[in-house]
């Protein structure tokens, strides 16, 4: 039977946790004092890169080596927190800030311990006005405490922590267009290089880490590398958060090691299987923007590279599922819809591509679509994809093809006027 | 060779200087990539996305325009994948662009039509209804904008924002609807706004003040300097017929990068002047030339002995003022001075001399005209009114019993002179920070016109049997170089169509 391996989330259930005393009583803030009093900033980023940790915003980049690329000699860096939960699917960042904000207020300093940075900046999707309070109340605590502000725990060290709402932009979550929003200009992604580690805030290096990812390093902190690395697997150590909806008997935000069971049996023992009993038809392992499983590839391992070599990813977390009764037409309109919404419109291929994409689907869906347009959908996708400035190309082409590959029976009969649906 | 990197482009060898990106080092190969949002002058925007090309060792395409060239990279600008990229991005940049080509002023020099014949595949895949946005937009009294033709490359953005000071447009809405605004009550108020819409590669900002009047291939363009100030901005000038239809700037990385201001631009409407001299005026009558000629030989040569005033005109070429030098040398004239008028100038273009010459007339041996005149009475008054600018005082004028007056306009005169504008001369002027620049001859007003330096050496022919004046505007300069040390080993070729720095003229740098 799977079950849950609580770190970030052991006491999420405890509404004292949100206080720094409730906090503290577990431990909140020793990984801090030891690092301040006992460790030299690059152990610190030795510690994490030793963990094993990657990145749990999408693209699982190793965040040691991400730190690593700071340049030391630069004066002023920043820490830039991407709490813009925006990924359909995604809710488990909300779940650290809501429930136990400290543990990333934590993070965030020993980040900014590690790297040099005395000003970091949180990001939250303007959608999260708990999130927000939940983040400000928590700071006023810690400042008040003298765990955020000047001369920390009077080791020298001095750091603030300010909370930036989003406007509403799903853009603004890629990590460049944060950078820009957060600098008060449109959320537009920027050209790479040079990467927001040598050059992101106001032209100073900065680190963009995820809200759950700054919570790992808390943890990896308090009770050492060798631990964390001892859960899950190898690429895929320590805890991780899923966030599991859609057609399932038990969705929520889950809190696990990877490695260790199937995607199948994540979903059939932990998750229950379908409400309605009926088969699963496809599932979006890591958020909206990643290539569909069907059901037929269920039995993959369920770790970042096993789900990557499957031909999909692990993304943000958020695995949606949905049984036979739901059309893959419908499913991948609606994911064009989205992203066809959210382009910035900055480059050329993303601002037309996303909406002609859309169309395309949708004339596909009312059944006006003709077999060679099809083919054509697919050359569009090609033609948009690695082409962009940043990914949310990416985001729309990868799962839309997949669903045109993978369920072609259905967008052919779409395109031949027989769709049942 | 230090400086210099070893790349290959399309399989082509070449040394390039270091630091250039793909698209400025592709040229070196002969190789041109197509770009729209890139420009050398302004920061790199990276979203039109048509330049991109494939580097050996990298598994997706990049910008041209975003990378620089390092030692041993060779990178694809032509092939099947490179082709195939680009031509998507071409058809999706025409999916909703309205292809209103008939009507467009940018038609014949457009980017889109450029790259959609040469990177295009000529036929359109699109099925659905273009997006709608707005048309026929007013930025101010100067620039209309058309989102629907509108590609989102930014460079009128970052054009006002990174060179003009004035950060006033911005985007709204996103993807597909994406427009750009101008911001506050969407006004353009920048001086040098009218920059943008040359730099607009499609005909999304037109020219309040040119839209409509001529398709491009009817026109004749001439390489020449703007002559509102002292800057000597580099232009072409389109005409059609006689008539100057625009100026625009050209690019001379040591007087104007690729900018001028709009008040140069849109001051052309005096050389259009219907109303303008044409035919000498003889005590008030239209004559002809040889009608005229003598008059004034009579007129000067009665002086001779009472006194004789020149004052020139700092819109003077170089070689009118050295050919009036000389007439006024062989009459032993000594009071010699030019009006020069005088304004605001900024710190990017507009010099506060609001003429083309004044340097060359003091290089030339006239005096800027004095506060307070010489209370002398003279027998005649040789003069030749400012295009612009203050004119010579009433009661100077009145000292002279006699008057030849060169002019745009009538004016009263025992002989008024037409004068010629800048467009319709050869000719060299000393523009700021002692550059000696042409101007090209590009319209002939009116047929029957006679320039300046010929009226001024027939003139002194008539005085002087002996007088063997220059033919063309290369004489000309060869004659005044001959002269004058400032000018010294000065010829119309080695001016060339950006202009030399006087050094002989000895002004700080």
């Amino acid at each position: 039977m799977i079950g849950e391996t609580r770190v970030m989330l052991e006491h999420a259930g405890d509404p004292e946790q949100r206080t720094l005393a409730g906090y503290r009583k577990h431990g909140g803030y020793q990984a801090l004092a030891k690092a301040l009093r006992e460790m030299k900033p690059e152990e610190v980023t030795e510690e994490v890169l030793k963990s094993g940790l990657r990145g749990r915003g999408g693209a699982g980049f190793p965040t040691g080596r991400k730190w690593k690329f700071v340049p030391k000699t630069t004066k002023r860096k920043y820490i830039a927190v991407n709490a813009d939960e925006s990924e359909p699917g995604t809710c488990k960042d909300r779940q650290i800030m809501e429930n136990d904000p400290h543990q990333l207020i934590e993070g965030t300093l020993l980040a900014a311990y590690a790297i040099g940075a005395e000003t970091c900046y949180i990001y939250v999707r303007g959608e999260y006005p708990h999130s927000i309070a939940a983040l400000e109340n928590a700071l006023d605590e810690a400042r008040g405490a003298g765990l955020v502000g000047r001369d920390i725990m009077g080791s020298g060290f001095s750091c603030d922590i300010w909370v930036h709402p989003g406007a509403g932009a799903y853009i603004c979550g890629e990590e460049t267009a944060l950078l820009t929003s957060l600098e008060g200009n449109r959320g537009y992604p920027r050209l790479r290089p040079p990467f927001p580690a040598v050059e992101g805030l106001w032209k100073s290096p900065t680190v963009v880490n995820n809200v759950e990812t700054l919570s790992c390093v808390t943890h990896i902190l308090r009770r050492g590398a060798a631990w964390f690395s001892s859960l899950g697997c190898e690429g895929s150590t320590g805890t991780r958060l899923f966030c599991i909806s859609g057609h399932v008997k038990n969705p929520g935000v889950y809190e696990l090691e990877c490695g260790k069971f199937t995607l199948r049996e994540l979903l059939m023992d932990l998750a229950g299987g379908t409400p309605s009993g009926r088969p699963i038809k496809g599932v979006l392992p890591g958020g909206s923007s990643m290539p569909v499983l069907t059901e037929a590839e269920l039995d993959v391992r369920f770790d970042l590279d096993s789900i990557a070599k499957a031909g999909s990813s692990l993304g943000s977390g958020a695995i949606m599922v949905f049984d036979d009764s739901v059309s893959a037409v419908d499913v991948a309109l609606n994911i064009s819809q989205f992203y066809s919404h959210e382009s910035c419109g900055q480059c050329t291929p993303c601002r037309e591509g996303s909406d002609w994409v859309r169309l395309m689907l949708d004339a596909v869906r009312r059944g006006e679509a003709k077999t060679k347009d099809v083919a054509l959908l697919l050359d569009v996708l090609d033609r948009i994809e690695g082409n962009t400035i940043c990914a949310l190309a990416e985001a729309f082409c990868w799962p839309v093809r997949s669903f045109v590959r993978k369920f072609g029976a259905e967008f052919e009969a779409h395109v031949a006027g027989r769709a049942s649906a | 060779m230090s400086g210099s990197v070893n790349i290959t482009v399309d399989g082509k060898q070449v040394a390039v200087p270091a630091g250039l990106n793909l698209i400025e080092a592709a040229r070196y190969a002969g190789k041109s990539v197509p770009h729209y949002c890139y420009h050398p002058r302004l920061s790199v925007a990276g979203n039109c996305r048509i330049c991109l090309v494939e580097i050996q060792g990298q598994g997706k395409l990049q910008i041209a325009c975003n990378t620089r060239v390092t030692e041993g990279m060779s990178y694809f600008t032509d092939n099947d994948r490179v082709r195939k990229a680009r031509e998507g991005v071409m058809e999706l940049l025409l999916i909703n662009h309205p292809l209103d080509c008939p009507i467009c002023d940018q038609a014949g020099e457009c980017k889109l039509q450029e790259y959609a014949v040469e990177h295009g595949s000529g036929i359109t895949r699109y099925a659905f209804e273009k997006v709608r946005k707005p048309k026929n937009v007013s930025w101010g009294d100067k620039v209309v904008f058309d989102s629907e033709r509108c590609i989102l490359c930014t460079r009128c953005v970052r054009f006002l924002d990174e060179v003009a000071g004035t950060p006033e447009v911005g985007l709204d809405l996103r993807g597909e609807k994406c427009t750009l605004v101008v911001k506050g009550d969407g006004k353009l108020t920048s001086p040098y706004q009218m920059n943008i819409i040359d730099l607009c590669p499609v005909g999304a900002l037109t020219s309040r003040d040119f839209r409509f009047k001529s398709r491009v291939w009817f026109m004749h363009f001439t390489d020449t300097v703007c002559t509102s100030c002292a800057r000597g901005c580099n232009t072409v000038v389109g005409s059609r017929g006689d008539r100057v239809l625009r100026m625009v700037p050209r690019t001379n990385p040591d007087v104007n990068d690729s900018w001028m201001c709009d008040f140069g631009r849109l001051h052309y409407a005096f050389v259009n002047d219907e109303t303008r001299l044409t035919l000498p005026r003889v005590a008030g009558k239209g004559a002809p030339y040889a009608t005229a000629l003598q008059r004034a030989k009579a007129i000067l040569e009665g002086a001779r002995g009472q006194g004789i005033l020149a004052v020139a005109s700092p819109f003077m070429t170089n070689e009118e003022l050295f050919a009036m030098k000389e007439l006024l040398d062989r009459l032993g004239v000594e009071d010699r001075f030019f009006l020069k008028p005088t304004g605001e100038g900024d710190d990017l273009l507009v010099h506060p001399e609001k003429c083309p010459n004044a340097r060359g007339a003091a290089l030339l041996g006239f005096a800027e005209a004095p506060a307070e005149w010489p209370s002398k009475e003279y027998g005649a008054l040789l003069y030749f009114a400012p295009h612009e600018g203050a004119d010579l005082p009433e009661e100077v004028l009145l000292r002279a019993k006699r008057r030849i007056v060169f002019s745009l306009k009538e004016r009263e005169a025992d002989v008024c002179f037409p004068l010629t504008t800048w467009i319709e001369k050869d000719g060299t002027v000393v523009s700021a920070g002692d550059r000696l620049q042409r101007l090209t001859k590009g319209i002939s007003f009116e047929p029957t016109l006679v320039t300046e330096r010929t009226v001024l050496d027939r003139l002194h022919a008539s005085l002087d049997a002996a007088h063997r004046p220059p033919d063309t505007a290369a004489q000309a300069v060869a004659r005044l170089a001959a002269a004058v040390p400032a000018f010294a080993g000065v010829t119309w070729q080695r001016i060339g169509p950006l202009g030399m720095k006087l050094e002989a003229a000895g002004a700080p740098a």
